[in-house]
């Protein structure tokens, strides 16, 4: 079970992300594109000639995806936490180092950017995952997932995740990591054809990740962690529709200050509340 | 049995010797590799035997210490009046005045001035294979240092009496016997930080001196106190004997172990400690000097875990690991990163190592052993650098990638294995985060301790992959490659081999070694499955430009640094007031 | 076998080579909700990298040809030229002037034309609905611009197109 979880994953993500499009598309007004749009992008991607920068780049790329993967699978077979949270950070450090090996100026700010942004939600994943451990005395994912729902009792902690998901999906107001058109994508300037198509998986499957932290807050109530799953959904995209990106400064300054308040705030409240 | 301690003791000792007269290049490396492996072997034949060893020291042996201890202090006292400075005379006088105190009032009864217990075993580990790797490596490093061969047989053979001390210290049972050892590294890095004997290299190592030597001041106050108190001068005895009513001995070490680990206000001494030749300060930073201050305050930790003290010393090294972190994003010196860093991890360690609970002692002892062998790896890197490459600031360092993608190699995994998975000192970080978490619910003050845990871990991981920004970026010219040498080369495979050694103790799931060891290995293969692809160039909106990428460093004005300074002196005067209260 | 994926998915750059901004708001315009190009799967990329139809405004001039030449050979194939506007064209307005190279397709091959000054939304869209038409017959080969085009270094193996667009002084 466990292991189709992890192998369905980014076709799961996939699907998610071209509902996504469509529920944008929908909120503007639009017709939008096909809810399979996504795989049609990464078939064409396949059909293309390969370029590359040079093979070390290319290489991250591909490994960025597989250690992203990774993760999620640790996720579905419910283990330690904060073993998941840091293989996603290792994750994201090779992307980063990725978008630091090639001399290109959006690849460098988009690299910086990304490693401030890791900075600001790292600490607030770690807390959060704290707090559980301290509402339940474990970290393992698959105790959280046979206990009570937890977001009674830490719904601070749910508001700071909330808090830090823009950033994890690139979403206004938080977006200024990728800032289409202004810094091209960042890190994933430099890809292009079949190891963009890796970079694309490994955002889509962000989605799950994200979202699948989300799902822990419903606890063995898997109806409830569906239902916070696809309020988020809504709330994170009516909020990317509706606000204009911010500089990646007062993102961070916003989340670090706000998020950490609220993630610590939580964890006072799982203890005396 | 004795044969190997003695060995294990006297091996260091042989080597000093060896490299003394050793001329031929031949020799010294041979001895290199000898002592190296020796060291090694008995290290690890000591780890393996199962109980504590207990050595006593006849009366000879005591007085010759007493006549040791006063002609260091003496020594100390004539360096500070050839230089001057009030500081280090006053110090060393006051020491002397509190070590004859002592002496008057020596406690009847004997014990066991030696006892070799599982963390000495573990520090054996640390210091001899990871202090062995750097006695090899300065070989090579000092055939390109300008001085005369006897100087250079002279700074090789202090190394390895670093060495012996540093074995003595860890296993030392005696207080006195431990500030002997205490203040005989402090004479030895006075010695070769200043060891270029150029104005800046005598000022740090005064500077380190005078630093150093309230460590003294402070080990000696403990051990007045614990005659008064507890009226032995061993360690065993303390920690049997210990009534958390009279903690002030404790706190008087504990600052001791602050002064050492060079965290701040004392962080000026260790980052003085660059000017010297850098395996130096490989030697400082990794497997030497300011380990002793995790290794003293985990030997205090079943006395001090649990109490007031306890949680202060864990909150002053939380806040040491976060604003060491946060100093050294406003670097640009490699060497200097890499020492702020070093201070904030033993912050770390410090913090961890006064927390009650059966894992305290694991976690240190595998963060002590993972950040040596880490930081040994990256300073000999910054050793090959300034030699080969003539590089010594993050911002010249644009082409290593072309250059030398092996030691672009080396530099990026001491990086990932300081901070991510599945390293050791990201697993101790891990264990920590999971022990603070347990131990909030005794005690809500480690909360602090664990959001200064959190941002402080991301802010390395900043510090480090903003760094890796500079050394990454391809040329896309072919510039010369350059050959790491073998001399230059070894110490570092041994590292490296050492580290993923290490790793199957921790018990960390062999699917995650192979994942990195893929990490590692696969760019070179992947390099030649890639040829079929198309090179393009990188895009900049069509422009021709050439892209020069530099380090950003976020800084700190000097009004915030002063202010942090003064907090941290107040932080550490409070000390012994807290172990007095408590 | 994805050739057909192609049309589905067909991720647009937009160049402005010295026009009057006046077709580069058509085109936005096009790409904006009101006309919905999204429905065809069309993204606005904006990294040459990743896109597919190069949709290229203004008459090209002095000042942007090796702009041009360096951003088109940046384009992996199979790729498609649009050239928008009756200035990318031929000139248009600016034709013969001291400054400008009449149109486009001087230096880089054009696959559609699309006239109009300005042009309107529709008709880009039916000009990249031609251009489809056509990235669907093409192959992967790799297409050199007409001018500026300095050297393509394929050995054995390896194909390095790094230099492929050179500099006006090179060229002399
Ligand atoms: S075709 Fe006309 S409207 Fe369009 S860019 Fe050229 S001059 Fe402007």
């Amino acid at each position: 079970m466990s292991l189709l979880l992890t192998l369905l994953a980014p076709i799961f993500a996939t699907l998610l992300y071209g509902f996504e499009r469509v529920l944008k598309a929908k909120m503007q007004r639009r017709v939008g594109p096909p809810m399979l749009q996504p795989f049609y992008d990464m078939f064409k991607l396949a059909d293309k000639r390969v370029f590359i920068v040079h093979s070390f780049h290319a290489w991250l790329g591909v490994l960025h995806f597989l250690l992203l993967w990774l993760s999620i699978g640790a996720i579905m077979y419910g283990v330690h936490l904060l073993f998941v949270i840091f293989m996603h950070l290792f994750a994201l450090i090779t992307l980063v180092i990725a978008g630091f090996s090639v001399r290109s100026v959006f690849s460098h700010v988009g690299a910086n950017r990304e490693l401030i942004a890791l900075v600001v939600y790292e600490p607030i994943l770690i807390l959060i995952a704290v707090s559980f451990f301290l509402s339940l005395g474990s970290f393992e994912i698959s105790q959280i997932l046979s206990s009570d729902p937890l977001i009674y009792s830490m719904p601070l902690g749910f508001l700071a995740l909330l808090m830090i998901i823009p950033i994890k999906l690139k979403k206004s107001p938080f977006d200024s990591v990728e800032a289409h058109q202004e810094i091209v994508g960042g890190v994933e300037i430099e890809y292009s054809g079949l190891f963009y198509e890796f970079i694309y998986g490994a955002k889509v499957l962000e989605y799950v990740f994200i979202y699948a932290f989300v799902f822990l807050f419903g606890g063995n109530n898997y109806l409830l962690g569906a239902i916070l799953v696809a309020l988020s959904f809504l709330v994170i995209n009516l909020v990317d529709n509706s606000t204009a990106r911010v500089k990646y400064q007062d993102m961070s300054r916003i989340v670090l200050i706000g998020a950490t308040l609220l993630a610590t705030l939580n964890i006072l409240g799982v203890l005396y509340v | 049995m004795n044969i190997l301690l003695v060995s294990h003791f006297l091996m260091p000792l042989f080597a000093a010797i060896w490299f003394l007269f050793a001329s031929s290049k031949q020799a010294k490396q041979a001895g290199g590799y000898l002592f190296l492996f020796g060291l090694s072997a008995t290290s690890l034949a000591l780890f393996a035997t199962p109980h504590d060893i207990a050595i006593e020291i006849g009366a000879l042996a005591k007085t010759v210490l007493i006549i040791l201890d006063v002609a260091l202090l003496l020594y100390f006292a004539k360096v500070g009046f050839q230089a001057k400075m009030v500081k280090i005379y006053a110090l060393a006088l006051l020491q002397l005045f509190l070590y004859t105190l002592i002496e008057l009032r020596l406690p009847e009864g004997g014990g066991a001035a030696f006892v070799i217990d599982d963390l000495a075993k573990v520090m054996f580990l640390l210091i001899n294979m990871v202090g062995g790797a750097i006695g090899l490596f300065s070989i090579r490093y000092l055939e390109e240092e300008k001085m005369s061969p006897r100087r250079k047989a002279l700074f090789q053979s202090y190394l390895y009496i670093f060495l012996a001390v540093m074995s003595l210290a860890v296993s030392a049972n005696s207080l006195l016997i431990f500030f002997l050892c205490f203040e005989i590294t402090t004479l030895f890095s006075f010695l070769l930080i200043g060891f270029r004997k150029d104005a800046q290299a005598k000022h740090n190592a005064n500077r380190a001196l005078w630093m150093n030597q309230i460590g003294g001041v402070a080990i000696l106050l403990g051990v007045i106190y614990s005659i008064q108190y507890y009226n032995t001068l061993y360690f065993s005895d303390l920690l049997a004997l210990a009534n958390p009513y009279f903690m002030l001995p404790f706190a008087y070490i504990a600052m001791a172990a602050f002064v050492k680990a060079a965290s701040m206000p004392f962080n000026s001494w260790l980052l003085g400690a660059m000017v010297a030749p850098t395996p130096v300060s490989a030697m400082l930073h990794s497997a030497t000097m300011v380990k002793i201050a995790p290794f003293l305050i985990l030997k205090l930790s079943p006395v001090i875990a649990g109490t007031v003290l306890g949680s202060y010393i864990t909150l002053i090294g939380s806040a040491v690991f976060v604003v060491g972190s946060f100093l050294a994003l406003s670097k640009d010196f490699f060497k200097e990163i890499l020492g702020l860093s070093t201070i904030a991890l033993l912050g770390l360690m410090i913090a961890l190592a006064t927390i009650e609970s059966a894992q305290t002692f694991f976690i240190v002892t595998t963060l002590m052993l993972f950040h040596g062998i880490s930081k040994a790896m990256l300073f000999l890197s910054a050793g090959i650098l300034e030699k080969e490459f003539h590089y010594k600031f993050v911002n010249d360092f644009k082409d290593l990638f072309t250059r030398s993608p092996l030691l672009l190699t080396f530099i990026l995994f001491g990086f990932a294995s300081l901070t991510l998975p599945p390293f050791g000192v990201f697993m101790g970080k891990l264990m920590a985060i999971e022990l603070l978490s347990a131990s909030i619910l005794e005690n809500p003050l480690y909360l602090i301790a664990l959001v200064f845990l959190a941002v402080g871990s991301t802010l390395l991981v900043l510090l480090y992959f903003k760094v890796t920004a500079t050394l990454i970026a391809k040329e896309t010219t072919n510039k010369e490659k350059k050959r790491l040498e073998l001399g230059f080369s070894s110490p570092l495979f041994f590292l490296l081999f050492l580290s993923f050694i290490a790793l199957f103790t921790l018990g960390v799931p062999l699917v995650l070694v192979s994942v990195v060891a893929v990490v590692v290995g696969a760019p070179f293969i992947f390099r030649q499955i890639s040829l079929s692809f198309d090179r393009v160039k990188e895009y900049a909106c069509g422009e021709k430009i050439d892209f020069v990428p530099v380090l950003y460093t976020f800084d700190t004005t000097e009004k915030q640094k002063q202010r942090l300074t003064k907090l941290f002196i107040a932080l550490f005067v409070l000390i012994p007031f807290i172990g007095a209260a408590s | 076998m994805f050739k057909k994926y192609r049309k589905k998915s067909p991720w647009i750059l937009h160049y402005n080579a010295g026009s009057c901004n006046g077709c580069d708001i058509e085109i936005l315009a096009s790409l904006a909700p009101k006309y919905d190009l999204e429905r065809f799967g069309v993204i606005n990329t904006g990294n040459p990298k990743q896109s597919d139809i190069l949709l290229i405004t203004g008459p090209i001039t002095k000042r942007s040809r090796e702009r041009v030449v360096e951003i088109y050979s940046q384009m992996p194939e199979p790729k498609v030229v649009i050239a928008t506007g009756s200035c990318a064209c031929t000139g248009g307005v600016f034709r013969n002037m001291y400054n400008v190279e009449d149109g486009v397709d001087r230096y880089i091959p054009v696959d559609v034309y699309v006239t109009g000054c300005a042009t309107t939304p529709e008709m880009i869209i039916d000009g990249v609905v031609e251009g489809l038409k056509i990235l669907e017959k093409k192959d992967k080969t790799i297409e050199k611009p007409l001018q500026l085009f300095k050297n393509l270094l394929t050995k054995e193996k390896e194909t390095n197109r790094r230099d492929m667009a050179g500099t006006i002084n090179e060229q002399k």
